[in-house]
């Protein structure tokens, strides 16, 4: 789970960052900050 | 590492083994910090030399270009590389075997590393040690500069204050044709004469020819000149062509000021070629008179007061300009006001699309940067988690082979 979240969020970020789209970017950005929660609480 | 709350607490301390004091290192933190500060720094050296670098905020013409794919994926490499080796190196100095730990270490070396490179850039040395602080600085830059050009302008027009002296031009232009249509006298001279002496070229006007030259844009220059000029086609041609070849044979470093003094000696001549052919036709003191009246009146600071008034829209106030500052009739200011404003109002509208697409290229610019410094913080925060997350792993395999 860990990796699969991990993976997605940068593939996320890097397309987010050549094609400079607000949803595909920001949705990198929303799932990261999710994975860091998870990660600090914890739970991932 | 889930601690069973039913045992008691000493139970508990057998069982887990949690390490007891403080499980943060700061001198791995400041280790796993400065190495990511300086591997910023020497990536942005390399991108440097390797010609991936951000732009420079003096070059408007790779601005216009956009961020390339090259300098956003060198951004992203730098700040991964960076965070992974400062957390890696906060881990290991830290010295724990523990996974957890080791990634937290790593966290703490990309919030303070980002911290640092935020207060350096905040006191304007963030660009020399890291490519983001780099790019957000020269964004920033080159967005103030075209703010402060678009509002340089006295009327606030949104205009640079080359457009003003441009409609000036065409008032004094204007002016000319008006008065040399209406001098009389059976020696005055040919109106076209009158209208060259007048139309002389100024420093202004030389300043803007030569900057198309350097730039090696012969066509703006042409055009420069058919609009700043009533030089005929044959006479540009000329100093055109002979600018082209002077351009070529002088190196880089002078050229500015060598075309700038060579345009100038061009001028002169034809300046005082047309003077000279002035002097001969103007037999009659009343062509005389006229040609001074016509000169004198052509004041460069009421030129451009008139010219703000058009820009802004107020022909009315423009004319009230000239009848106040001139003692030209109001049959003749009519005439001028009329004849620059349809000039003016075309050449605001195509500089006003100039700064439009002047400032959307910054915009689009600055967007890229934005989007770059982002992704790569984003992604410098995970790389910070993985290098201490290995570093940790690194740690337990050091131990186990001392085992």
């Amino acid at each position: 789970m860990r990796i699969g979240l991990i993976g997605l969020v940068i593939l996320l970020l890097i397309a987010g960052a050549l094609v400079q789209n607000v949803f595909i970017g920001g949705l990198g950005g929303l799932i990261l900050l999710i994975v860091l929660l998870l990660f600090l609480t914890g739970r991932v | 590492m889930a601690i069973d709350t039913n045992n008691t607490s000493a139970t508990t301390a057998a069982t887990f083994n949690i390490p007891v004091g403080h499980r943060i290192s700061w001198g791995g933190i400041f280790a796993g910090v400065s190495l990511f500060i300086a591997l910023s720094w020497l990536m942005l050296l390399l991108g440097s030399a390797i010609g991936v670098s951000i732009a420079d905020a003096t070059d408007l013409s790779a601005i216009g270009d956009g961020l390339g794919i090259g300098s956003i994926i060198w951004i992203l490499l730098t700040t991964i590389i960076a965070t992974f080796a400062g957390g890696l190196l906060a881990a290991k100095m830290a010295g724990t075997a523990d996974d957890r730990i080791g990634a937290l270490h790593g966290l703490t070396v990309w919030s303070l590393g980002t911290l640092l490179i935020i207060l350096l850039g905040a006191s304007g040395i963030g660009g020399i040690v890291n490519s983001i602080s780099g790019a957000l600085g020269t964004a920033n830059k080159v967005s103030m500069s075209v703010i402060a050009r678009a509002s340089s302008s006295e009327v606030n027009s949104g205009l640079p204050e080359s457009v003003i002296t441009s409609i000036a031009a065409i008032i004094k232009r204007q002016s000319a044709r008006i008065i040399s249509s209406n001098s009389s006298g059976a020696n005055s001279p040919n109106q076209g004469e009158v209208r060259k002496a007048i139309e002389s070229l100024n420093a202004e006007d030389t300043g803007a020819i030569t900057s198309a030259l350097i730039a090696g844009d012969t066509e703006k220059a042409r055009s420069e000149l058919t609009q700043r000029s009533t030089l005929s086609k044959a006479e540009i041609d000329s100093i055109i062509t002979g600018a082209e070849q002077k351009v070529q044979s002088w190196s880089k470093s002078d050229s500015a000021q060598q075309v700038k003094q060579w345009l100038n000696e061009q001028f002169n001549d034809v300046r005082s070629a047309m003077s000279q052919s002035i002097a001969g036709m103007a037999g009659s003191q009343l062509s005389s008179q006229e040609v001074n009246r016509a000169l004198q009146q052509l004041d460069p600071d009421i030129m451009l007061e008139a010219g703000q008034y058009l820009i802004m829209g107020k022909p009315e106030m423009a004319k009230n300009v000239l009848s106040v500052n001139t003692n030209l009739s109001e049959a003749d200011i009519q005439a001028i006001v009329d004849g620059a404003e349809k000039e003016a109002q075309q050449f605001i509208e195509r500089a006003k699309a100039e700064l439009n697409e002047a400032t959307e290229a910054i915009g689009t610019y600055t967007q890229a940067v934005l989007w770059s410094a982002f992704i790569a913080a984003a992604l410098g925060m995970l790389a910070g988690l993985f290098g201490g997350h290995s570093g940790a792993g690194a740690v337990r395999r050091v131990y186990a082979v001392q085992r």
